[in-house]
């Protein structure tokens, strides 16, 4: 009778036990699914860092521009330009700073030189006389146009990244070379 | 419950893991910094200012351009084409090339060459792997007003360096 009790007691707990297995599996498993997109999750954005890293080595080329600021031959070429004596042995300097405009002398000798020599190296280009830039920030002349170098939407201003020589004919005004190096 | 044979599974796939991120990132350093930077562009240019330096001061060329030459260009404009005892290299990695010419009529007056000729043949051609060129001009006048154009090139080789 004892022993009857017990072999039935024993199917019980086998029987549970055989359920309690069942039940856990679809856990185990769906466990299972969550480390594999993890690990594929982890993977994927590893290779795409990789990809990335090495894209962006490969192009490690340094610039001159990068740093650029200044340009020396532009800058020299202007000293030079500035320094020319037209027929009457006057220079370039001295004919803006009494007409306060480029004339036909100087104009064309401006174009010829900085549009032939930095015309392929810049994106544009202006030379002229600067007055009072609060008020007056986009000049013009005839030989260089406007100074394209400022964009203006309403009242707010954006200055185009450019290069400049200056030079000082007083304190409001003043001679430029202006190059362009991005849009 | 988890079971203790599951928990050694897991620190093994964490440990395996834990190396799969980290040769990753080694692998991506390496790929990143492995590569040399290439500055040649930037070196030319810097050679370029230099013989301008030299040429044009204070907006005047300079008065002894006519006895300009192969033989004292470097000592004039106060350049060392000397390199590092690397790659083969016998000092063969500069070239430099200057032409003053008359601005109105282009009449070529004087051309000074100096360093390795045969880098000047590969200008032109597209590749990391040449030497990098960098052609530039500038104006310039003297005490008499005679107007001129001068024309700079600048050659740097150094390719073992600059590009792997």
């Amino acid at each position: 009778m004892f022993n009857k009790k017990r072999k039935v007691s024993n199917r019980v707990q086998i029987g549970k036990k055989i359920l309690r297995y069942d039940s856990s599996r679809h856990g185990q498993i769906g466990e299972t699914m969550t480390w594999i997109v993890a690990t594929m999750v982890i993977i994927v954005i590893l290779a795409l860092s990789i990809l990335v890293a090495s894209l962006v080595g490969n192009s490690r080329e340094v610039s001159g521009q990068d740093f650029q600021n200044k340009d020396v031959l532009a800058s020299k070429s202007f000293f030079s330009y500035l320094l020319t004596k037209d027929s009457g042995g006057e220079t370039v300097y001295k004919q803006i700073q009494s007409e306060e405009n480029l004339n036909d002398f100087n104009g064309n000798l401006g174009r010829d030189i900085f549009l032939d020599f930095y015309s392929k190296e810049y994106l544009d280009m202006w030379v002229g006389l600067f007055f009072d830039r609060t008020f007056n920030p986009s000049p013009s002349n005839d030989y260089f146009g406007d100074r394209p170098f400022e964009i203006r939407v309403g009242y707010i201003r954006r200055n185009i990244p450019h290069i400049t020589q200056e030079v000082f004919l007083d304190e409001n005004k003043s001679l430029e070379l202006a190059l362009k190096i991005e849009n | 419950m988890k079971t203790k044979g599951a928990e050694k599974i897991i620190s093994v796939y964490w440990f395996a893991i834990l190396f799969i991120v980290a040769a990753a990132v080694v692998y991506m350093v390496f790929s990143f910094y492995g590569e040399p930077y290439d500055v040649r562009g930037i070196e030319t240019g810097l050679l370029v200012d230099r013989i301008a330096d030299c040429l044009n001061s204070g907006g005047y060329i300079n008065e002894d351009w006519q006895n300009l030459d192969e033989s004292n260009i470097l000592d004039e404009c106060r350049l060392n084409f000397n390199v590092e005892d690397t790659s083969g290299w016998n000092d063969d990695q500069y070239y430099i090339e200057i032409e003053i010419s008359e601005f109105n009529s282009g009449k070529i007056l004087e051309e000074v060459f100096a360093g390795n000729r045969n880098l000047n043949n590969n200008c032109g051609i597209e590749s990391r792997n040449f030497p990098v060129c960098l052609e530039r001009s500038m104006y310039s006048v003297d005490e008499e007003n005679n107007q001129y154009k001068i024309r700079i090139l600048s050659v740097i080789r150094k390719t073992e360096k600059n590009v792997q």
